[in-house]
């Protein structure tokens, strides 16, 4: 059986499902969408060969042990806190995660699926570490509470970048009818607009920010990382300069120009270690081509958006998908490298 | 209520609120959503996104893929 967990909202997985069903149209897909809360569930930890774990969710009963292959693509399943005594149902919330965490390495197992839930909360910064430590060059990167290390950054930078650490995107509600949706974007900033910004700060204590150094780009380039696959384009995102700082501030009227691209092998090689130590079997990864031919690695997104690069340069990567599914689902082969 | 109000107003509050939030928020992009459709940014921008050519409409039927053991 393959499981499938996304969303209704998620244009891939229809792509993927039509692949499946033209490769292998009698194979049993389990899918679901979105949250799911689920109603009970067994899991067998040990040698109980009788035993079967399973969970289940809006009636349907899934039999882990019945699963060869799977995809992690959006959602999540959740399970209900029943108290009223405030202290206890935090107790309740953290047990019940211990429990999700089991059932998503079970569901999701590392070797025979993409991807899994607990892939969206890899850090970032984390990333930028390890990919240092790998010999990727990435650009000199602060984090820091304090507003003054910030301005001395900038001062030795000259423009730097500033970018969220975890999520960009909040909601402020106004009133009854009004709601803000606030994006907290990646932005080029100067050492005197640093300055402008002192007066916020009279006691030099910040949040964590992070700022990075600006790297000149000569393209950028995005590479979709899967069964030890690299599906890489060239994003010539510099002429226009509505994405020349970020390449997703589109521009829908003048798009820019992609192109199918390929990595250096050693910089794949890298990018492969990099991924096997953060225990993530797919990717895509934002890289920068600069002036001076170096490749400066910027980040790697778990679960992003593909489709674009797939049609871009013809790749059918929800082909390599349904491929990968069904070659783990028949014979449980790792899709580590 | 003009949008271009609404969007000070957000940006006055973040930075009355600057030390609850990194550095980076006083130059986030905020859009304002009306609940009732009338006037929206954001609704005007998911329009824009559906012509998009990196966006794809949700259209299949998929119930075909459930398996029907666990119906």
């Amino acid at each position: 059986m393959i499981v499938i967990h996304s969303s209704a909202n998620d244009p891939s997985t229809p792509e993927v499902m039509d692949w499946l069903a033209y490769l292998k149209n009698d194979e049993k897909i389990a899918y679901f969408n979105d949250t799911l809360t689920l109603d009970h569930l067994s899991i067998f930890i040990g040698n109980n060969k009788n035993s079967k774990s399973s969970i289940a969710a809006k009636g349907q009963l899934l039999n882990i042990n019945d699963i060869k292959s799977s995809w992690y693509r959006r959602g999540e399943f959740v399970m209900p806190v029943k108290s009223e005594i405030k202290e206890w149902a935090k107790i309740s919330a953290t047990e019940n995660n211990c429990v999700l965490n089991l059932i998503d390495e079970l569901v999701f197992p590392y070797k025979t699926s993409i991807n899994k839930f607990s892939d969206v909360f890899i850090s970032k910064l984390q990333c930028l570490s390890l990919a240092e430590s790998m010999g990727l060059s990435i650009p000199a990167t602060l984090v820091t509470t304090q507003f003054n290390t910030l301005q001395q950054f900038a001062n030795e930078m000259g423009s730097i970048i500033l970018k969220p650490i975890g999520t960009p995107f909040f909601e402020i509600p106004l009133n009854e009818r009004y709601i803000a949706h606030v994006v907290n974007r990646v932005s080029l900033v100067s050492h005197e607009q640093i300055i402008a910004l002192k007066t916020l700060y009279p006691e030099n204590v910040v949040q964590p920010t992070l700022a990075q150094e600006y790297i000149e780009k000569k393209w950028e380039i995005r590479s979709l990382y899967l069964n030890n696959t690299f599906y890489s384009m060239a994003i010539f995102s510099q002429q226009n300069e509505k994405t020349r700082i970020d390449f997703r501030n589109y521009d829908n009227e003048r798009p820019n120009r992609f192109l199918p691209f390929k990595l250096p092998e050693e910089i794949e090689e890298r990018l492969r270690n990099l991924m096997a130590e953060l225990k993530i079997n797919s990717g895509s990864f934002d890289i920068i081509y600069t002036p001076a031919k170096e490749y400066v690695f910027l980040e790697v997104n778990p679960i992003g958006q593909y489709q674009w690069l797939s049609h871009n340069c013809n790749y059918f990567v929800d082909r390599a998908i349904a491929d990968t599914l069904l070659k783990n689902s028949v014979n449980n082969e790792d899709i580590l490298p | 209520m003009k949008i271009s109000s609404l969007k000070k107003e957000v940006h006055d509050q973040l930075k009355m609120s600057a030390l609850s939030f990194p550095v980076g928020m006083q130059l986030a992009n905020v859009m304002i959503e009306d609940r009732t459709f009338h006037s929206s940014e954001i609704s005007e921008s998911k329009r824009k996104e559906s012509s998009d050519h990196n966006s794809l409409p949700y259209y299949k039927n998929i119930s075909r893929f459930i398996n029907p053991e666990l119906l």
